[in-house]
């Protein structure tokens, strides 16, 4: 079955956005029906009202019937979530304030249950036709604001995605509601936190790594927790591999908006005695591995509409510090940044940002086999005085794959309790 | 009693940096008062028809009319959207019907490049809804692309024969000094320009403009003493549509025209096949196909292939001043400018682009997309 989720996306903190800058009230959650509205929303059903009397639905919602002028039978009405496209365009000439979005499509939806809705489909209007089937989802964001979402096709997990939303309200802030993001290197320690809180967050995760075994797991934990995952096998060191993943993921989900380089290796060795073989699989991984995703997921980012995404790449502090034996890591790391930079300026155009994440001792199972003398010695150099936990580092790459730090690219957050300021 | 225009003027369309509104207001009412002859004092009143919201002088009637020299008669404005002055003629029918006032200018004026193109599509668009459309940068030209689309879909119209419509227009704009445009276009050239929001084309859109226009309209007796050419207002319709396209029943025809026409005809005790030309609200070429439609020219869905009858010579002449799509679209003043392009036609004095011996003539001004029209039909 193919899922074809979030390919028409009308992306709400882009609707709350423009109200503010707009001005506009939010009339849905003001206005006379709006707290009934949301109400019955956050119990995970909704939208539009019905007068009961004369048995007209609304979508939009009306607090009076058409018919009647009355409110006195107006209620809420539970969201069928299916429809078809009415008409469409794709708007190359926009109003102000919507310059940055430009090119997006409008989609009129009529839903089966009666009504009609406007929309953005994504990525623009492409084999799009009138009559094609979608679905709609109403959401909750920033706690208060109703958002549509129009999915195209008819998935029959239509009533697991209301289940989810009503879930994520509760145990997120669904900062990356309907993104799809790929991670690296997911299948355990830092990478494993970041597709778990993704998914707390709304997203569509891809669960990446070598171990069919440990992103299985990882994606079993997401989806009981009533998230969406997926485990794809990828060697980013193997350029054929990475291609794999991107076809695999446009496949399933139709776009990818968030990508996140976690997967690393360190292998120790004084310069002395650094075999040929080891210093070339270390930047192999590290740095070739971080180039491979980005430059397998370009051709997606430039034909994306409306454009955007976010690319986030792990350093280390020991590029910036040098490490004893540390001399290919270290240098693969500090590649990265360099990359990192390249790719801001390449990308700016694309409304793509790539950020850097500097970690610095966290508890993984990669560091897990240091010497105990060592692991007290660094974390007496810690101004916090602890060492950092996966989880510490997954908030960070959160925020820079969320609208928070959509003026923020080519620069390096570092995660590190104060070590290496 | 029968209500007669006397008098008509018409300022250059395009854009106009080099009057204020005032000034801008004076040019055809200058024009329209010496064609009728009549003195300042005898219009009784005015209606302003424009569209405020893109202009810096705010509530425009009370400083036209100073300028004008209509102190201390009574003047007020009326606004729907891109109809506004159709609205005003309106208006002033009833006042005179109503022996309220004899005499009443009637001045379309609208300044709209004081704002550069993208605030104006933001202004324009919030005519749409507010609160489930424009939220998501929704412009007219994306609303007019929806409805092509769906006749397109429907009726198999092709991007072709909307560029015919556009290269017409553009042919008859070429002859008209007071047009924005005057040059002529081929449909390659349609075909070629950039895409404004799809399937639309630059030159599938008519261009936000300033510019102004007025009648003076007198009840039977006054038009008969001082015309030797009035001419006659024959049938008013007006209607409504939903103005959000979420309840809209129907998106590749503006069932508002089709009620004001039928009214319109009904009034005039006519049909389509009577009306010897017609000005038609072609704000993008969709809108002059779904026109011929609307008012009864052709079958549903055979707009289209239309285009050819449009011509002079053809069944019904459209739009033979250049339209809006040649002569530009300053909103408030373009009710106005179609009703003065028939009642040249209707006198003789078209010039060049005259439909010989034209007697019955029709008007179609849209307001918004579709949520307000009206329909005039006027003879000699
Ligand atoms: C289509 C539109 C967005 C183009 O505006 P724009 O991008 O600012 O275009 P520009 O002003 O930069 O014009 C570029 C060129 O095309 C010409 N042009 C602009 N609009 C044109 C039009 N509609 N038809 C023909 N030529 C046009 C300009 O004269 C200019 O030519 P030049 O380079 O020789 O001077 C604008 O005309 C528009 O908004 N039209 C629709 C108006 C509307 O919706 N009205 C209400 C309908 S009810």
């Amino acid at each position: 079955m193919l899922v074809v989720m979030a390919s028409i996306v009308s992306s709400m903190s882009f609707r709350g956005e423009v109200m503010k800058q707009f001005g506009y009230r939010d009339y849905i959650s003001q206005s006379k029906v709006g707290v009934q509205l949301l109400k019955s929303l956050k119990e995970g059903k909704l939208e539009g009202t019905q007068c009961t009397k004369c048995n007209i639905p609304y979508y939009p919602p009306r607090a009076y019937c058409r018919e009647c002028l009355s409110d006195g039978n107006i209620i809420g009405l539970i969201f069928s979530g299916k429809g078809t496209i009415l008409s469409f365009s794709e708007v190359q000439v926009p109003p102000a304030g919507f310059e940055r979005f430009a090119p997006y499509t409008v989609c009129i939806v009529e839903l089966d249950e009666g009504g009609r809705l406007v929309g953005w489909i994504d990525p623009g209007s492409q084999s799009l036709k009138i009559g094609d089937k979608v679905q709609v989802k109403p959401e909750v964001i920033e706690g208060d604001r109703v958002v549509y979402k129009i999915t195209r096709g008819t998935s029959p997990d239509v009533d697991v995605k209301a289940e989810k939303v009503a879930q994520n309200l509760v145990t997120g802030s669904n900062k990356l509601q309907g993104k799809v993001a790929i991670i690296t290197g997911a299948g355990k320690g830092i990478g494993r936190e970041i597709a778990l809180k993704y998914a707390r967050e709304g997203a569509m995760v891809i669960v990446a790594a070598r171990t069919l075994s440990d992103i299985e797991t990882v994606a079993k934990e997401i989806k009981q927790s009533g998230g969406e995952a997926t485990p794809i096998i990828c060697d980013v060191g193997n350029v054929e591999s990475v291609q794999q993943l991107i076809m695999k993921t446009l496949e399933k989900y139709e776009t990818i908006d968030i990508l996140v380089n976690n997967a690393g290796i360190s292998k120790s060795a004084l310069i002395s005695k650094m075999t040929d073989d080891l210093w070339n699989s270390v930047i192999n991984v590290n740095l070739k591995g971080t180039f491979n995703c980005i430059r397998a997921v370009i051709p997606h980012f430039s034909t994306k509409r409306p454009l955007g995404g976010k690319i986030i790449n792990f350093t280390s502090t020991a590029a910036k510090y040098g490490n004893v034996g540390q001399s290919a890591y270290s240098a693969s790391k500090w590649g990265v940044i360099a990359l990192s930079k390249s790719a801001a300026r390449e990308l700016a155009t694309y409304k793509v940002n790539v950020n850097c994440i500097m970690p610095g001792y966290i508890e993984t199972a990669m560091t897990a086999d240091t010497p105990s003398v060592y692991k007290e010695q660094t974390i007496a150099q810690i101004p916090q005085m602890r060492i950092g936990y996966p989880e510490d580092v997954a908030k960070v790459a959160v925020f820079l794959a969320s609208s928070d730090s959509d003026y923020m690219t080519g620069s390096i957050l570092q995660v590190d309790g104060g070590l290496r300021m | 009693m029968k209500i007669g225009i006397v008098g008509i003027g018409h300022s250059k369309f395009g854009r106009r940096d080099d009057v204020t509104v005032q000034e801008l207001a004076f040019e055809p009412f200058v024009e329209a008062l010496i064609d009728s002859g009549l003195q300042r004092e005898e219009i009784d009143a005015t209606i302003i028809g424009a569209s405020p919201v893109y202009m810096t002088q705010r509530s425009i009637a009370g400083p036209v009319t100073e300028y004008l020299g209509l102190n201390p008669q009574p003047v007020w404005l009326t606004e729907a959207a891109c109809s506004s002055s159709a609205s005003a003629l309106r208006t002033a029918y009833a006042l005179i019907k109503s022996k309220m006032h004899n005499t009443v200018l009637v001045l379309g004026v609208q300044k709209m490049l004081e704002n550069p193109t993208s605030e104006i599509l933001k202004i324009m668009g919030r005519t749409g809804d507010v609160q489930w459309e424009a939220p998501y940068g929704t412009t007219f030209a994306n609303y007019y692309a929806m409805y092509a689309n769906a006749h397109m879909t429907k009726y198999g119209t092709l991007s072709e024969q909307l560029a015919e419509v556009a290269v017409k227009n553009h042919y008859y704009g070429s002859k008209n000094r007071k047009a924005m445009f005057q040059k002529e276009i081929t449909v390659e050239k349609v075909l070629e320009s950039r895409i404004i929001s799809s399937p639309l084309h630059l030159y599938d859109c008519c261009a936000n403009a300033d510019g102004s226009a007025a009648l003076i309209v007198s009840n039977e007796e006054i038009s008969k003493k001082i015309s030797d050419t009035p001419i006659w207002v024959e049938g008013l319709g007006a209607a409504t549509a939903p103005f959000s396209l979420l309840t809209r029943p129907e998106l590749s025809t503006l069932t508002s025209a089709v009620e004001a026409s039928q009214a319109a005809y009904t009034q005039a005790k006519i049909d389509p096949t009577n009306i010897d030309v017609a000005e038609v609200h072609d704000c993008f070429t969709i809108a002059e196909i779904m026109a011929y439609e609307d008012l009864g020219f052709t079958e549903r869905g055979k707009g289209g292939e239309f285009v050819e009858n449009a011509y002079i010579g053809g069944k019904v002449p459209i739009n033979v001043d250049g339209g809006l799509k040649a002569k530009g679209h300053p909103v408030g003043a373009t009710g106005c400018s179609q009703v003065v392009g028939i009642v040249q036609q209707l006198r003789g004095e078209a010039g060049q682009c005259q439909v010989d011996g034209a007697e019955k003539g029709l008007t179609h001004n849209v307001g918004g997309h579709g949520q307000y029209c009206l329909v005039h039909v006027f003879s000699r």
